[in-house]
């Protein structure tokens, strides 16, 4: 897709992918590579209906797609999510919730998904064994990455991580304005933007030689920062 | 309980006690003016109606000595055998909950228990009478779950809260009148709606239920009083505070008008004109518009006159309930030789001492500007006079204006919103949580509410499906429960649903409030969170008249520090800019016509006249039958100027509207501005104006579809979602010490707006938003009445070399919406990474 932004981060072959997700290949084979991905929050809708707030169901549903069809489009084997899998404890034995769970597993199931976990993955109890996801403490090597939730420097590589959902105002001429979500290196760390739509972007703060990406109408475009 | 309390009384007792209360006045030294015996009278007959005066006329007498003379009559006064009695004990005697009186403000209540008490004291009665608000202590609330006093102060939220309780209705059981005070107040808003609908509640149960309200002068009297009655009853009873006050309108002219600003709004420049007018009152209140600007002006004052230390003050919203209090007791005793304040001291009780009021800037409005100046001159026979301090020439004119409507008696109107259903559900959450209702019969119920008498069975049922499960995106979720339906009965029975709704009760959106504390504990008072999201740890700003330095923000509060030297960032609040009136703009045109035919009529129109001269000269002074546009080319682009003059209300509409027609013509996007006299479309390509002319661009053809479909129209409604997300309790909020529970189920209303247009497009709240932004923020009615007369004008189409006088307040304006025809990612590549600095 035309809209991808491939790059090198820490010695390793990335693409930033419009599906708020960076895909690394199999080095030795075009195919079989791993998706990473960041802030997921599986349930949230859950959570505020088990709290007697009316949210419409389909939120959940319509990541679930998203994250398939991102697997199959760039033929991932290997799923890993950077924390926050899941969003609260409230709601987790919503039926309806881990039917779409189960299906969607069953979907993927030629797909290993690994969790570094989060903090919101800690208080919501971990996934259900019986989802098949191997859960990691932050932080976890994946020579020569280093896989974290909170971004953070790792003296054994560079890191990538979630957790801040990342989003960066820009401004045109004339004071127009726009959020989008976005990638954010600064050093060694790659930031992730949160993978669920329902959750509210974190502006950020950029510093000088921090590079930035954000995602406008399916495409990853790098933003000038050396302003 | 004695059994003697709810008898009529006589007439022959009501006569008696009609003549203790005259004595009263004459012992005081006044005499009962005509309208308050004539409220009492109309009170004595079971009546309810409407009292409409400006402030400090005695209102509040007419209304409450209807009561006390029943109370007197019925012979409800402290035995004297008994008057050195313990308090508690007392309290326990008196006759139960008889009168409501309804308040906007709680800030209010204090102020108004006092002079309520007054005549309860001097009569002798045996009543007791307390406040109900959100400061209440628990104390006072404990004592009253047991019992309530004899007349109770209360907001529309507490009165809600009441409602909320299982044993409401013995609660209320002998009431027998409600006083809503400050009405217009209320009236335009949605806590006028749930007023509404609490006073139908009331009088299901009380049938006979009597209800006054107290109203300063509006232009739809007759609509006022229609709401606050309902349906049910008898016509309303219109009185009018008789006495006439005068009024002197006058400004601080600029001593050399081609130098002076021709935008802006602080106004400092006018400073030293300003300082003299202070010194030589005994007290006085300088008006601004807004809190930032409060707070600047108080700053400069202090620096040129820095022995008034301790002799001026500050007064806002924002502000501590603490030293808020310490303002107004300082007006009261006339120790304040000026407080500098906003809207905030525009209600309330008077402050006699005070003799004479300034307005800095535009006060927006007619009635707006009759309030402030009955602020001061309360002494009989005395004039209230304002004092208006424009802050650009603009300005001039609309004082002017604002003068030519205060004399020719328009004022403005205020329109009940029409049925919120927002409010309606908040409404029956409340009812199932208290005693639990009857489809049927709630439905009959709210119908006997104005604002709620077109409420269908459909919208009904939808609401009630909503609260029950969920609406229809929830059909599959059988574990969602607001509200159970059980038995025919609806009934809230999950305890955290009913602490969480408890707690959103109240109609009033606001951003989150951060309360500003010292790293040593004391309390400043709150900001917007909106605010404090764009400052880091260390940088200054200036609240409470004080530069502070942010140390950190933890917990919902911003931790401070006294800084330093000088300050970068002042607040700048929301809820700033308000739109000038129809009524108002109406008289501007006039004005701007006479200009144009040569008529400078006043002070005001005279000073302003060099400028208005250039307008011309450049451009055109345009008429009442004429429209102005203005072409320019700048560096930033493509300007067009349209100058309708109808507020920026209605432009907002208009610049959505005429930069949907005209993007349609060509892919490009329009940055629109707008301000009370004009649109601004900001193209980076020519605009096909004259094209657009000659088909479609005026027409008021397809109004509301277009606006409808206009990017503008979208966020708008994102951003008016947020008010019905909180009130329909979709979103909490967040309030201190909210458990982590609470926490995660925090959204922003703009992600819940975008999930229910994915997955619940037919959500009537959802459709709701979009009618809000059309009938209440673009005013509909208007719009289209503008865009009539603007489609039967002669277009004056001007290329101006450079912008105009009336131009460059547009330009310079950094507040603007988008409406683009190009996709997301070429705006992207076109655009730059925004520099975030301290001042925003």
């Amino acid at each position: 897709m035309t809209g991808d932004f491939p790059l090198t981060f820490g010695g390793a072959d990335l693409v930033l992918l419009p599906e708020r997700a960076a895909y690394r290949p199999n080095p030795n084979a075009g195919s079989g590579g791993t998706l990473y991905v960041a802030d997921t929050h599986w349930g949230k809708t859950a959570a505020f209906r088990a709290g007697g707030i009316a949210v419409p169901a389909g939120t959940t549903a319509a990541d679930l797609s998203r994250l398939t069809a991102a697997l199959r489009r760039v033929g991932a084997t290997r799923l890993v999510v950077l924390g926050d899998l899941l969003h609260a404890r409230q709601g987790r034995n919503e039926p309806a919730f881990n039917e779409a769970i189960r299906t969607w597993r069953a979907g993927v199931a030629d797909v290993r998904i690994e969790l570094v976990e989060g903090n919101h993955d800690r208080s919501a109890g971990g996934p259900d064994p019986r989802w098949a996801i191997d859960v990691y403490d932050e932080p976890t090597p994946d020579p020569p990455l280093v896989l974290r939730h909170v971004p953070h420097a790792d003296p054994r590589g560079a890191v990538l991580a979630g957790h801040v959902h990342p989003a960066i105002r820009l401004d045109g001429p004339g004071g127009e304005r726009l959020k989008l979500p976005c990638f954010h290196i600064a050093g060694d760390v790659l930031t992730l933007p949160a993978f669920t739509t329902f959750a509210d972007g974190l502006s950020i703060r950029p510093t000088v030689g921090d590079r930035l990406c954000v995602i406008a109408d399916g495409a990853v475009i790098e933003v000038d920062t050396s302003l | 309980m004695n059994t003697h309390l709810s008898k009529q009384p006589t007439a022959a007792a009501r006569t008696r006690a009609k003549r203790t209360v005259r004595d009263w006045f004459s012992a005081t030294g006044r005499k009962p003016f005509r309208f308050q015996t004539r409220a009492w009278n109309a009170y004595a007959h079971g009546e309810s109606g409407l009292i409409h005066a400006t402030t400090g006329t005695g209102k509040t007498l007419a209304a409450w000595l209807g009561p006390v003379i029943d109370g007197l009559a019925r012979g409800e006064t402290v035995d004297p055998a008994k008057a050195r009695e313990a308090e508690t004990k007392r309290r326990r005697r008196s006759p139960p909950l008889r009168v409501l009186w309804i308040t906007p403000l709680r800030a209010l209540a204090g102020d108004t228990e006092n002079s309520l008490r007054v005549p309860l004291e001097a009569l002798g009665l045996n009543w007791s009478l307390e406040s109900r608000t959100g400061d209440t202590t628990s104390k006072i609330k404990s004592r009253q779950s047991k019992r309530l006093p004899t007349a109770l102060l209360t907001t529309p939220e507490s009165l809600s809260l009441a409602l909320a309780r299982a044993d409401c209705v013995e609660q209320f059981a002998h009431l027998e009148c409600v006083i809503v005070d400050e009405w217009h107040e209320l009236l335009g808003s949605k806590r006028g709606s749930q007023t509404e609908l609490c006073l139908a509640r009331l009088r299901r149960w009380r049938p006979g239920l009597k209800t006054w309200g107290l109203s300063a002068t509006l232009g739809n009297l007759e609509e006022a009083a229609a709401t606050l009655l309902g349906t049910s009853g008898d016509a309303p009873t219109i009185l009018s505070g008789g006495r006439r006050k005068k009024y002197a309108v006058d400004s601080i002219l600029p001593q050399n008008v081609e130098r002076f600003p021709w935008s802006g709004h602080l106004g400092l420049k006018q400073l030293d004109q300003v300082l003299p007018i202070v010194e030589s009152a005994a007290s006085s209140i300088l008006f601004t518009n807004t809190r930032s600007q409060t707070e600047l002006w108080y700053q400069a004052i202090l620096k040129a006159r820095p022995d008034w230390a301790g002799r001026i003050a500050l007064h806002h919203g924002s502000l501590g309930k603490e030293s808020r209090r310490w303002v107004e007791a300082g007006l009261k005793n006339g120790e304040l030789k000026c407080v500098v304040s906003t809207s905030s001291l525009d209600l309330g009780v008077d402050f006699a001492p005070v003799d004479r009021v300034l307005q800095v800037g535009s006060p927006k409005g007619v009635a707006r500007l009759l309030q402030r100046a009955g602020r001061s001159g309360h002494a009989p026979g005395q004039t209230s006079r304002v004092t208006c301090v424009p802050t650009h020439a603009f300005e001039l004119v609309e004082v002017a204006a604002a003068r030519a409507a205060m004399d020719a008696g328009r004022i403005e109107a205020r329109t009940p919103p029409k049925k919120p259903l927002d409010v309606l559900i908040q409404h029956a959450v409340t009812v199932a949580l208290g005693t639990g209702f009857d489809r049927d019969e709630l439905l009959a119920e709210i119908r006997t509410a104005s604002s709620f008498a077109a409420v269908t069975e459909a919208e009904w049922d939808w609401c009630l499906d909503f609260i029950t499960r969920g609406g229809e995106a929830l059909r599959n979720y059988p574990e969602y429960s607001r509200v159970v339906l059980r038995d025919g009965e609806y009934r809230v029975e999950d305890k955290g649903i009913a602490r969480r709704h408890r707690m959103s009760i109240g109609t009033i959106a606001s951003d989150a409030a951060v309360e500003v504390r010292y790293l040593k504990g004391a309390r400043l008072g709150t900001v917007e969170e909106h605010f404090l999201s764009r400052l880091k740890p260390g940088d200054k700003f200036l609240f409470a008249g004080r530069p502070l330095e942010l140390v950190k923000v933890f917990e919902m509060k911003a931790w401070v520090r006294r800084a330093k030297g000088t300050t970068g960032a002042v607040p700048r609040w929301s809820g700033g800019r308000m739109p000038l009136s129809g009524e108002l703009a109406a008289a501007v045109r006039e004005r701007l016509e006479e200009a144009r035919d040569g008529e400078y009529r006043g002070p005001e129109m005279k000073s302003v006249r060099p400028i208005l001269e250039l307008q011309r000269d450049w451009s055109h002074l345009p008429g009442r039958d004429e429209l102005l546009i203005e072409r320019v080319k700048t560096r930033d682009g493509h300007h067009l100027f349209f100058f309708p003059f109808a507020g920026r209300q209605v432009h907002e509409g208009l610049g959505a509207l005429w930069a949907l027609r005209l993007s349609r013509r060509v892919s490009t996007t329009f940055a629109v501005t707008v301000n009370d006299y004009g649109v601004e479309l900001l193209s980076p390509v020519p605009a096909p104006l004259e094209a657009a002319l000659n088909e479609n661009l005026l027409s008021p053809e397809r109004l509301r579809e277009d606006i409808a479909e206009s990017l503008n129209a979208v966020e708008m409604a994102k951003r008016q979602f947020r008010e019905i997300a909180r009130v329909a309790g979709l979103v909490f909020v967040g309030y201190p010490g909210a458990g982590k529970s609470a926490r995660q189920m925090q959204a922003s209303s703009g992600l819940l707006y975008d999930v229910f247009q994915n997955y619940d497009p037919g959500n009537l709240l959802f459709k709701q938003a979009s009618e809000e932004v059309l009938d209440r923020q673009l005013d509909a009615a208007r719009l289209r009445e503008t865009l009539e007369r603007i489609n039967a004008a002669k277009v004056l189409l001007s290329d101006c070399r450079r912008p105009t006088p009336l131009a460059f307040p547009l330009l310079v304006d950094r507040m603007r919406e988008r409406v683009s025809s190009e996709t997301l990612a070429d705006r992207v590549r076109r655009m730059t990474l925004r520099l975030e600095s301290a001042a925003g």
